[in-house]
């Protein structure tokens, strides 16, 4: 999926940001990516939070149709207070509604910039902030009362789990994605 | 342009062997995280802080629990940080244990700061710490995808009206409308985002830092934190 050219092009015919069925393809190389590297774990958390939808707040106006005027139907009025101002009783409500290719992009790159840069630097800096103390620490988490038979599930905290030059790169490239995705 | 990042990414995870193969390894390296968050600013507030064992020996090699468990146990030696403030009691901070609210019934709290005169009651009598007497009780919430869903505000709400601790944060690695708005409009203590680098993780640690003020305060009025 060539993205900068379905962006400028799209941008010219049609005033699209991006056209549908290039996202529709960007998002199966990027579950092809999860999927080469192990990490259908992350996938199924984030199918998850496709299915429960996109939130977004919108003013439900309490008040008869002829009182109200269109442009206050959703979020985001003026800051002036005219007569048409939404009063206290409209107030702002979450609603749930499914996630466009566009939305289900963006999660599938979220998740992959929280588990491949963010969580790495959580340990890292978890060792600078701990080890101004003395230096030289292990960080070890283990499961007090195991389920089941099996070996108690251990996680050892590493400083160095990923270089700092990798995570700068990868933060990089998932960004230029996101604001590729994001324009 | 996508396909090419897309292939430079795949090149660049091509030797990277990352341990994560669940969520809940994820959730203990955030509660690490966040633990070190406190452990940071008591040490940068000018507080003395070691690390001690279940059985109070002086350590550098840190077991934290992987879910919650008991304060008083001593059946593996769990770590603990000690903190100490000038002319102030001394403080303990720990990970994944159980809280007495007031209702008697235990919450689990993912990180704790508490007066270590509370924790040694609890050591000796076999009981979870008061919440009502605990200076932080910190709910960590490490998700992948953005789905942070109201029930969990809905539980952490729960847990501060139980606790009637005024020291009750809830921190997470992402966003959400629902719990920012639930949480938000009664007024508890939350932070979204926090991770290393972002504006909402000094926020927490100014939080943190505040909760630390009060607490010397009462003891020692002109020990500046």
């Amino acid at each position: 999926v060539n993205l900068g050219k379905i962006v400028s092009g799209s941008r010219r015919q049609s005033g699209a940001l991006v056209q549908h069925d290039e996202l529709v393809q960007l998002e199966e190389e990027l579950r092809r990516l999860y999927a080469s590297f192990g990490l259908d774990w992350v996938l199924a958390e984030v199918d998850l939070g496709i299915a429960d939808g996109f939130q977004e707040e919108r003013v439900v106006s309490r008040r008869r149709p002829e009182q109200v005027s269109e442009r206050f139907m959703s979020f985001g009025w003026p800051e002036d207070s005219s007569a048409d101002a939404p009063k206290r009783r409209d107030k702002p409500v979450i609603v749930v509604r499914p996630m466009t290719a566009t939305e289900r992009v963006q999660q599938l790159l979220i998740a992959l910039r929280v588990v491949l840069v963010e969580t790495p630097r959580e340990e890292s800096e978890t060792f600078e902030n701990l080890g101004a103390v003395d230096g030289g620490l292990t960080v070890s988490f283990v499961e007090e009362s195991p389920r089941g038979l099996g070996e108690p599930h251990t996680m050892v905290i590493r400083a160095d789990r990923v270089s700092s030059d990798l995570l700068e790169e990868l933060r990089s490239k998932l960004d230029e994605l996101l604001a590729a995705v994001n324009d | 342009m996508a396909h090419r990042l897309i292939e430079e990414i795949e090149s660049l995870l091509s030797g990277v062997r990352l341990p994560y193969t669940s969520a809940s390894r994820g959730d203990d390296v955030y509660e690490g995280y966040v633990f070190s968050l406190v452990v940071a600013t008591a040490l940068e507030r000018g507080a003395g802080v070691h690390y001690v064992t279940s059985t109070g020996i002086r350590t550098n090699d840190l077991l934290f629990r992987a879910g919650p468990g008991h304060l008083y146990t001593t059946d593996r030696e769990f770590t603990h940080a000690v903190i100490k403030f000038e002319r102030t009691p001394t403080l303990e901070a720990h990970v994944g244990v159980r809280v007495s609210g007031t209702s008697g019934v235990l919450h689990e709290c993912d990180v704790l700061v508490l007066p270590a005169e509370e924790a040694r009651i609890s050591r000796a009598n076999g009981v979870a710490p008061r919440g009502s007497r605990c200076l932080l009780a910190i709910e960590c919430k490490y998700y992948v995808a953005t789905r942070l869903d109201l029930g969990l505000a809905r539980n952490f709400e729960g847990l501060q009206a139980d606790l009637k601790s005024k020291g009750a944060i809830f921190v997470a690695n992402l966003d959400s409308h629902s719990v920012r708005k639930y949480l938000g409009s009664r007024r508890r203590e939350y932070e979204h985002n926090v991770s290393p680098g972002t504006y909402e993780a000094d926020a927490l640690r100014q939080t943190v830092r505040r909760a630390f003020r009060g607490y010397v305060s009462e003891f020692s009025p002109s020990t500046r934190v």
